[in-house]
C-alpha cells in the first residue's frame, strides 16, 4: 500500500524525510502484524504456544489481533492490541472473547518477530447462538485468472427466469454465461446460456422485461467482445433477440426505464482493464463514457447521444428515486468523482451529483440505493476501499493540503450518503461504523435477520494469492 | 484500482488486499453498526465481487449469493437462523414500466424500500421488495408509483408474497412463504465416550480420510505420541472393510476405526467439524482442545479448562 501511495504523498508535497520515516514505521508494523498473525494461526489450528493464558475455549474458529500503540522502530518489544476469539468451549456453545491486552515481542534471527508473552487484560465475554449462514458452494472451480481483464469482473443476475417462483442466477464466467436454475437438482452442473466467438470475456448481465410479457429478458455485456447482446426469455429459455452497439470497454450495464417513459434503457458502464493507467490518480480522465441505449419492446435499440458524457473508469451503476431530483443513474467511478445523471423523455441529460453532495471523490466500485435508517428517505451507500495500512501512513502526513484530503479518501473506505428531509445528504459511514468493508465492491442492504431494520452486507477482496503477505 | 491489471497478474507474488473477510454490518441498540460476519457465518475468504440477497428457498427470508473472482465461484450463504417476521411484494405498474423500477414501497414503522433492477456491483435483481417486520405480524403498506401518484394498499399480514397492481387499490396473496426449515441439533462430541465407546484416559482422536492432504500430514506427529504411550485413535470416514487398507498406505501405527455416523453428522450444518481435525481428551474423559492441521501437537494439552 504504501509503495502505490508513495508517489501520491510526493505529488502532495510530503518531503522525503517523512516518507523514509512512514517506510521505517511502516516495516516495524508489518512485523508486529506477522507476528500477530502467526500467533493467530497458532491458536486456530490448536496448538496455542505455553506461554498463553487460558481461555476457557477448546477450539478457536476465528482471531483477530490489532495493535493499538506501536513503539517506535527501535524499541518493539511491547504493544498494546486489541484482541477478539471466537469458538468453542467444552460443551460445544459458541462463545467471543474480546478485551484489551499487550503482547512482548521478541526478535526472530530471520529478522521477524515472535510473540512470546501474552496478557489478555479483563476479557468480555459473549455467548453467540449458531451462526445464521450455512454456507453452500454452488460452483467450486477458480476463476480464469490467467485473463488480466478477469481480475476485477463481477457479473451476477438473480431473477425468477422460468416463472417456477425462485430465484434462478445466472453469472459471467470469462468466455461464457453460465445458468442455474432452482428447480434443477443442486448436483446438475450449470447450463451454458452464451459464449462468445473471439474468447473475450463476459462482464455483466442485466436482467428486464423488455418485451413487456411479464418475464425478464436478458442483456449481455462483454470486454471488447462485440455488441452487446440482447437475448429474449422465451419461457424460461434465454434466446438471441439482436445486439445493441458497436462493444467495447463495457464493465457492467444495468435496465432502468430512465425517462420515465414506460420502456427500458440499458446503461452500460466502461473500465479500461488493460492497456492503460488512469491519468491521475485523483480525476482521471482518460476512461470511456457512459453508454445508453433505448430498447423498444421489439428489442431494437437506439443509442442515446450523451454529448457531456466524461470519459470515466466506471464500474457499476444504479438506478432509483433520490429525493429531490426524482429518478436517477448513479454510477460510481474508479479514480475520481462520481456521477448521478438524471434523464428526460426530450433526450436531454444532466448531472446533479455535485448539487446534490453526491461526488464521493475516490475510488467508487459499487453502489447501492435504500432506505437504512428507516426514514422513509433513500440512502446512497458507495463501496470504495478500506485500508489500515494506508490509514496509518496518511495519518502521518502533516495537515494542509487539499491533496492529502482527497488521498485520505484512498483508504477511508465506503461512503454512506444519509438522505435529509431538506433533500441533501450527510457523510455518515463512519459516524455509524458501515465504512470499513475493506476492498469492497458488491455491498447491499438486507435485513436478514427481519427485525424490521436493514443489515449492510459487503464483498470485498482484490487479489488473493497463496502468500498471504500483503503487497 | 489499479488500471492494468497485467502488472499484478505478472509481477506480484504477493496477495493484494486478498484474502480478506466478508462484512455484514448490523445496527445495534446505539444506532451504530456492529461487524458480524463471522459470527452469523457470513464467512468466506474468496475475493467478492458481486453479491444478491434473494429468498432461494421460498421460506420467507433473504440467502445471500456471492460471486467471486476466484474459487469457490459462486457461494449461496443459507439463512437458517430464527428471525422476525417478513412479507414480500412484486410491483405491477400500468403507468411506466410493467417491472415498476423506480417506484418507492413505504411501509409504515419500517421504512422505504426501492423497486430496483440492480445493485451492487454488477448485480442484476429481481425488482420483488423483501420486508422485514420484527415481531409486528403486519404492516400498512403504500406505494409511490414512478408517475408520482402514492396508493395505499393497506395492512397486510406478514409471511406471504403480494402482488400489488397500479390501480388495484388492494394486495393479491400468490403464496404463503414456506416453512423455515428447523436447525437441525448437532452432536457435539464434548466426551471421548461420544467417540470412542468405553474411553477412558487422555486420548487423541483423529478424524480423517484417506484423500485428505492435512489428515495425511498429521500422521507422522499423532504415531510419535502414540509412540510415546499416549493413546490415539484413528476415526476413518471409510466404509469398514476399507480401513485396514487406508491404515496401511497412511502408514499408521495407532489403532483405527470406522467415524461413526453420529459424529459424521457433526461435519454438516453450521457448526460443523470440519476436516483435519484431532480431537483431544483430558485424563476426566472431557473435549480439551481441538486441533485442526496442527504441525505438532504436544499432548496432554493444559491451556483448556471448560
Amino acid at each position: 500500500m504504501l509503495m502505490l501511495l508513495a508517489p501520491l504523498l510526493l505529488a502532495a508535497g510530503a518531503p522525503d524525510a517523512l516518507l523514509q520515516q512512514l517506510d521505517a514505521q511502516e516495516s516495524v508494523n508489518e512485523r508486529v502484524e506477522k507476528a500477530l498473525d502467526a500467533m493467530c494461526g497458532s491458536l486456530k489450528r490448536g496448538e496455542p504456544p505455553a506461554s498463553f493464558p487460558p481461555t476457557g475455549l477448546v477450539q478457536v474458529t476465528s482471531c483477530s489481533m490489532r495493535a493499538l500503540n506501536l513503539n517506535p522502530a527501535e524499541d518493539v518489544s511491547t504493544s498494546r492490541l486489541y484482541w477478539e476469539l471466537d469458538g468453542r468451549t467444552q460443551t460445544g456453545a459458541r462463545r467471543t472473547l474480546r478485551g484489551e491486552g499487550s503482547a512482548h515481542f521478541r526478535p526472530e534471527p530471520t529478522g521477524g518477530l515472535s510473540v512470546h508473552a501474552f496478557e489478555l487484560g479483563t476479557p468480555e465475554v459473549v455467548e453467540r447462538a449458531a451462526p445464521r449462514f450455512v454456507r453452500r458452494i454452488w460452483v467450486d472451480a477458480p476463476g480464469r485468472t490467467q485473463q488480466d481483464a478477469e481480475t476485477m469482473t463481477g457479473g451476477l443476475a438473480v431473477r425468477d427466469l422460468d416463472g417456477d417462483g425462485l430465484p434462478d442466477a445466472l453469472w459471467a464466467d470469462g468466455p461464457t454465461v453460465r445458468a442455474r436454475f432452482s428447480k434443477a437438482p443442486a448436483s446438475s452442473a450449470p447450463v451454458e446460456i452464451a459464449r462468445s466467438s473471439n474468447g473475450a470475456i463476459f462482464t455483466s448481465i442485466a436482467l428486464g422485461d423488455v418485451d413487456g410479457d411479464g418475464d425478464a429478458d436478458a442483456a449481455l455485456t462483454s470486454y471488447y467482445g462485440g455488441p452487446v447482446r440482447l437475448l429474449r426469455n422465451e419461457g424460461g429459455r434465454l434466446k438471441p433477440w439482436g445486439t445493441l452497439g458497436a462493444g467495447g470497454a463495457h464493465h457492467s450495464a444495468l435496465f432502468s426505464d430512465l425517462d420515465g417513459d414506460g420502456a427500458l434503457e440499458l446503461a452500460v458502464v466502461q473500465y479500461p482493464l488493460t492497456g492503460r493507467w488512469p491519468s491521475s490518480f485523483l480525476d482521471a480522465d482518460n476512461g470511456f463514457p457512459l453508454e445508453v441505449y433505448r430498447v423498444a419492446a421489439n428489442g431494437r435499440g437506439t443509442a442515446w447521444t450523451l454529448p457531456n458524457a466524461p470519459a470515466r473508469w466506471g464500474l457499476a451503476a444504479a438506478a432509483g428515486a433520490f429525493p429531490s431530483l426524482g429518478h436517477g443513474l448513479y454510477v460510481a467511478n474508479d479514480f475520481g468523482t462520481n456521477d448521478l445523471w438524471a434523464f428526460h423523455r426530450d433526450g436531454g441529460v444532466d448531472g446533479h451529483a455535485a448539487e446534490l453532495g453526491l461526488l464521493d471523490p475516490g475510488n467508487g466500485m459499487g453502489v447501492e440505493l435504500g432506505d437504512l435508517d428507516g426514514d422513509h428517505r433513500l440512502d446512497v451507500y458507495v463501496t470504495n476501499m478500506f485500508s489500515k495500512a494506508g490509514t496509518r501512513v496518511l495519518a502521518g502526513v502533516p495537515a494542509g493540503t487539499v491533496e492529502l484530503e482527497r488521498l485520505k479518501k484512498f483508504a477511508r473506505g465506503n461512503t454512506l450518503y444519509l438522505a435529509q428531509a431538506d433533500g441533501g445528504y450527510r457523510e455518515s459511514a463512519e459516524a455509524l461504523g458501515v465504512n470499513r468493508g475493506l476492498w469492497a465492491f458488491g455491498a447491499l442492504f438486507a435485513d436478514v435477520d427481519d427485525d424490521g431494520r436493514q443489515e449492510v452486507a459487503v464483498a470485498n477482496g482484490y487479489l488473493s494469492r497463496p502468500d498471504r503477505t500483503d503487497y | 484500482m489499479l488500471g492494468d491489471a497485467r502488472f499484478l497478474q505478472r509481477s506480484m507474488k504477493q496477495s493484494f488486499s486478498g484474502w480478506e473477510p466478508k462484512k455484514l454490518f448490523t445496527r445495534s441498540a446505539s444506532g451504530r453498526f456492529q461487524e458480524v460476519a463471522s459470527v452469523e457465518g457470513f464467512e468466506s475468504r474468496a475475493d467478492g465481487r458481486s453479491l444478491a440477497a434473494d429468498d432461494f428457498d421460498g421460506d420467507g427470508d433473504l440467502d445471500l449469493l456471492m460471486f467471486s473472482r476466484n474459487a469457490p465461484r459462486l457461494q449461496l450463504f443459507e439463512n437458517v437462523g430464527s428471525g422476525g417476521n417478513a412479507l414480500e411484494l412484486e410491483l405491477r405498474q400500468h403507468q411506466g414500466h410493467r417491472d415498476a423500477d423506480g417506484a418507492v414501497v413505504h411501509v409504515a414503522g419500517v421504512g422505504a424500500f426501492p423497486v430496483v433492477l440492480a445493485r451492487g456491483y454488477a448485480t442484476a435483481v429481481s425488482p420483488r421488495v423483501h420486508v422485514g417486520l420484527g415481531a409486528r405480524t403486519g404492516a400498512e403498506v403504500s406505494v409511490q408509483w414512478r408517475d408520482g401518484t402514492r396508493e395505499a394498499f393497506g395492512a397486510l399480514a406478514s409471511g406471504a408474497l403480494y402482488r400489488l397492481e397500479q390501480g388495484a387499490g388492494r394486495a393479491e396473496t400468490l403464496r404463503a412463504f414456506a416453512p423455515r426449515k428447523a436447525r437441525a441439533p448437532v452432536r457435539w462430541p464434548a466426551a471421548l465416550t461420544d467417540v470412542v465407546p468405553g474411553g477412558k484416559g487422555a486420548t487423541a482422536v483423529q478424524l480423517f480420510m484417506e484423500s485428505c492432504k492435512p489428515c495425511r500430514a498429521e500422521v507422522p506427529a499423532l504415531n510419535a505420541l502414540h509412540a510415546q504411550g499416549v493413546q490415539v485413535v484413528g476415526l476413518g470416514l471409510h466404509p469398514p472393510k476399507e480401513l485396514a487398507g487406508v491404515k496401511q498406505r497412511l502408514g499408521i501405527r495407532y489403532p483405527v476405526a470406522p467415524l461413526p455416523g453420529a459424529i459424521a453428522e457433526a461435519f454438516e450444518g453450521p457448526q460443523g467439524l470440519q476436516l483435519p481435525t484431532v480431537l483431544l481428551y483430558g485424563a476426566d474423559g472431557k473435549l480439551a482442545r481441538i486441533a485442526t492441521g496442527a504441525a505438532k501437537l504436544e499432548w496432554p494439552g493444559a491451556d483448556a479448562s471448560p
